[in-house]
């Protein structure tokens, strides 16, 4: 058996160091797709697909052999499906595409309205080298175009400046944290809001505060994508949309928030001359109560909110006593419930079902799934008595003790 | 001190080598077979099958104690139903054995093609897979042993890291509704799938081989309630992240998950480092059942050298694995094979036991 073992032990050890070069793939041989764009093409059933490929030589170390190639490329391709437009897309490419550092589809409105849209994501996702983080953004153009438009000025390489974005996301709750994931566990009727983008300016004034959907808040100069508001999918077709303020309030009235902080605008309670901006996060989960016993359904929810006072436009004193607190606390308290109500009270007339996930919550009161399906949450939330109720706590006014001095001096005068 | 090697293994060898056989499960498509049956509650399922799986257990135990410390499965089919019959029952747990090989076999090959290495034949996926499985297996049991010990306390830690990695995606209400199927459906699937831990039983044709009887009894008891555990564990992930349906149409749960683990910000494509330690616990898993089939088989036709047929027994492995057309059908193969070997290994214990006392009552 002596000899035996060793010969085996041979063949498996050249086996085991030559089986690395297998499925080798060369950095300067692979084409590392980070931005693919989804657009309707002019016949039926076939899509166009845009491919902006990173230029892996950029800002690194070997950035000086290449200093007059571009960031990254960009390829479109009119085919039946992603993975033949990949495949088409070779014929131009000298380099294999790859979708490991895929991070973002963006999809053109148009082609999110229309039923193909389903069947294009669906089928994409079958192919293994697409990965469910990958975020989802709809822009209100067609993809391609803004893929082209999209050249910031701060990021060279386009995958950073996404990256970058869905961590602003985050800090200001004006788009959805989308990804497929969330996208494929939503398939049967509840709502998934994927970020809204464009290039395109449609400047309609000025509004209160969040009140944009991108492309509408006034900006001079500066990169020319706007991310701001949500589209509303259904079934993976969008169906509608939510502006900025809508879209932070969905978020916040979600069990778990996946934002850590947002900034908002309220009238000052003091002097209605001016207006305050406050940081709001939270501090604890968003509570959610549904009695699926009674008809209509009945939904409680109690949002627990913190709030700081960074900036106080007016000067109005806060700290002086807690009448004015109060005054505060209740105006915050007032107009998100008003807000939050305007907005289920918009995604009950639209549409049946809620971006809130409150369907998972109402699947505690069922024993079996089938009970829950034959339940039709999205037609019983559609009637649903919903009861919101923020819990508002005023937890800091910033670095001064109380506003300058200034008001004093005028009244004075 | 270092001890001369005598051969045998210890409680923590053997129950590494019994994690090694059960828990690398959650890996493969055994978490589809679960989620199909119990929809939400598919966790439950492996509790109960331990549970269920217990009482035989104890009964195999209770046989095992009485005899001195040599005594094995096998010897306890002779003595206890003869020769002929005792040969038929030890066919079946080979054909039982063999056969979960050469399908587990395919099915790892299909993981490693579908989801990693697309271009590569799977032809050499398998031979590498069974081959590596093959020369652990031909050191001997005691080899297994401590290549297994080394192994599965990094495979427990990295399980931990795992779901650590995807924690902030998980939410614990898609668990719900909690009955999933429906309560009578979970226990009857739990029960039909029971022989997803029937190893704790079929491993009983090792008892001779671990040093002491205390040693196997406590080896076989963690050794069944861990990886049961760990089973329920990722269920219960698989739901949280992907939630239902969408869980049901996941070819591979574990290996997305692996995926969009996530360790900080920057490292987020982890999972060839997961894949790395996957092959090395797949390799164990198979030497395991390459090893039990050739000990089986050679107790069968009565060859004592019976690492000899550890050679034949793989390449039958890698050339039976590659017969069916795609993994549906081996997993439809599968499926079979597990539901009619679940009433088998329920019973077995049970059968023997009663022999056993029907026995002791004639010789009284």
């Amino acid at each position: 058996m002596r000899w035996n073992g060793w010969k085996l032990g041979m063949v498996l050890v050249i086996l085991l160091l030559v089986s690395g070069c297998g499925e080798r793939r060369e950095l300067e041989t692979s084409a590392f797709v980070s931005v693919i764009g989804l657009d309707k093409a002019e016949q039926d059933h076939q899509v166009k697909v845009t491919f902006q490929i990173s230029n892996p030589q950029v800002n690194t170390t070997q950035s000086a052999e290449a200093q007059k190639e571009p960031p990254s490329d960009i390829v479109t391709i009119t085919s039946v499906d992603l993975l033949s437009a990949k495949e088409l897309a070779q014929s131009s490419l000298s380099r294999e595409i790859t979708f490991s550092h895929l991070q973002t589809i963006i999809v053109g409105e148009e082609l999110a309205r229309d039923d193909l849209f389903k069947h294009i994501i669906g089928s994409a996702i079958i192919d293994p080298e697409m990965r469910r983080e990958t975020i989802m953004i709809v822009s209100k153009e067609r993809a391609q175009a803004f893929i082209h438009a999209n050249k910031p000025t701060m990021e060279t390489r386009p995958h950073k400046y996404y990256q970058f974005m869905e961590d602003n996301w985050r800090k200001t709750g004006f788009s959805p944290v989308s990804n497929l994931n969330a996208f494929f566990q939503r398939t049967e009727g509840e709502l998934f809001l994927a970020a809204y983008a464009t290039a395109e300016r449609d400047p309609i004034g000025i509004r209160h505060d969040d009140d944009y959907s991108a492309g509408e808040v006034p900006q001079d100069s500066g990169d020319p994508v706007q991310m701001i508001g949500s589209a509303v999918m259904q079934e993976g077709k969008m169906v509608g949309m939510l502006n900025g303020e809508e879209t932070r309030i969905s978020q916040l009235l979600r069990r778990k928030n996946l934002i850590e902080t947002m900034t908002a605008e309220f009238p000052d309670p003091l002097n209605e001359n001016y207006q305050i901006s406050l940081v709001l996060n939270q501090s604890s989960h968003t509570e959610i109560e549904v009695d699926t016993d009674r008809s209509p359904v009945k939904i409680d929810v109690k949002v627990p909110l913190q709030v700081k006072v960074n900036s106080n436009i007016a000067l109005e004193d806060f700290t002086a006593s807690q009448k004015r607190r109060d005054a505060l606390r209740e105006m915050v308290k007032e107009k998100m419930e008003e807000a939050s109500d305007s907005l289920i009270k918009k995604l009950q007339e639209n549409y049946t079902g809620e971006p809130f996930v409150w369907y998972a919550t109402a699947r505690r009161n069922f024993w079996t799934v089938s009970g829950f399906e034959n339940f039709e949450w999205g037609e019983k939330f559609k009637e649903a008595d919903v009861d919101l109720h923020y819990e508002v706590s005023v937890t800091s006014f910033g670095e001064q003790l109380s506003p300058p001095a200034f008001k004093k001096f005028e009244e004075d005068k | 001190m270092i001890q001369v090697s005598d051969g045998k293994i210890g409680t923590r060898e053997f129950f590494s080598i019994l994690y090694g056989m059960m828990a690398i499960r959650v890996t493969d498509s055994t978490p589809n077979l679960l989620h199909e049956t119990g929809l939400t509650a598919a966790w439950m399922m492996p509790l109960i099958s331990a549970a269920v799986l217990f009482v035989p257990l104890m009964m195999m135990l209770s046989l095992l104690k009485k005899g001195d410390t040599d005594t094995d499965l096998l010897q306890l089919l002779t003595e206890l139903t003869g020769s002929i019959l005792g040969r038929l029952i030890t066919f079946l747990i080979f054909a039982s054995v063999f056969s979960s090989t050469v399908l587990n076999g395919r099915s790892y090959g299909d993981i490693v093609t579908v989801m990693y290495y697309p271009d590569t034949a799977l032809l050499i996926v398998m031979t590498l897979l069974l081959g590596a499985a093959l020369y652990i297996s031909h050191r001997g049991l005691e080899a297994i042993g401590r290549t297994a010990l080394l192994v599965v306390p990094v495979f427990m830690v990295t399980s931990v890291i795992l779901v650590l990695g995807v924690a902030s995606q998980l939410n614990f209400l898609y668990l719900f509704p909690i009955a999933g199927a429906g309560g009578w459906e979970v226990i009857k699937g739990g029960v039909g799938y029971s022989s997803f831990f029937a190893d704790i039983i079929i491993v009983g044709v090792l008892a001779s081989r671990v040093r002491t009887f205390e040693a196997y009894r406590k080896a076989s008891i963690w050794g069944l309630w861990v990886p049961a555990f760990k089973m329920a564990l990722f269920l219960a992930v698989f739901v949280m992240i992907f939630d239902y349906p969408a869980v049901r149409n996941i070819a591979y749960p574990y290996h997305h998950l692996t995926r969009m683990a996530m360790i900080g910000s920057l490292a987020n494509h982890v999972e060839a480092f997961f894949l790395a330690l996957w092959f090395i616990g797949a390799a164990i898993h198979f030497a395991t059942y390459l090893y039990i089939s050739a000990y089986l088989l050679g107790k069968l036709i009565g060859y004592p050298p019976y690492q000899r047929l550890l050679l034949p027994l793989a390449g039958a492995a890698v050339v039976l694995g590659m017969m069916p057309e795609n993994h549906l059908q081996g997993d439809h193969l599968r499926k079979l094979l597990l539901q009619s070997t679940s009433v088998f290994f329920l019973l077995l214990p049970a059968l023997l036991w009663g022999l056993d006392r029907f026995r002791k009552k004639g010789k009284r």
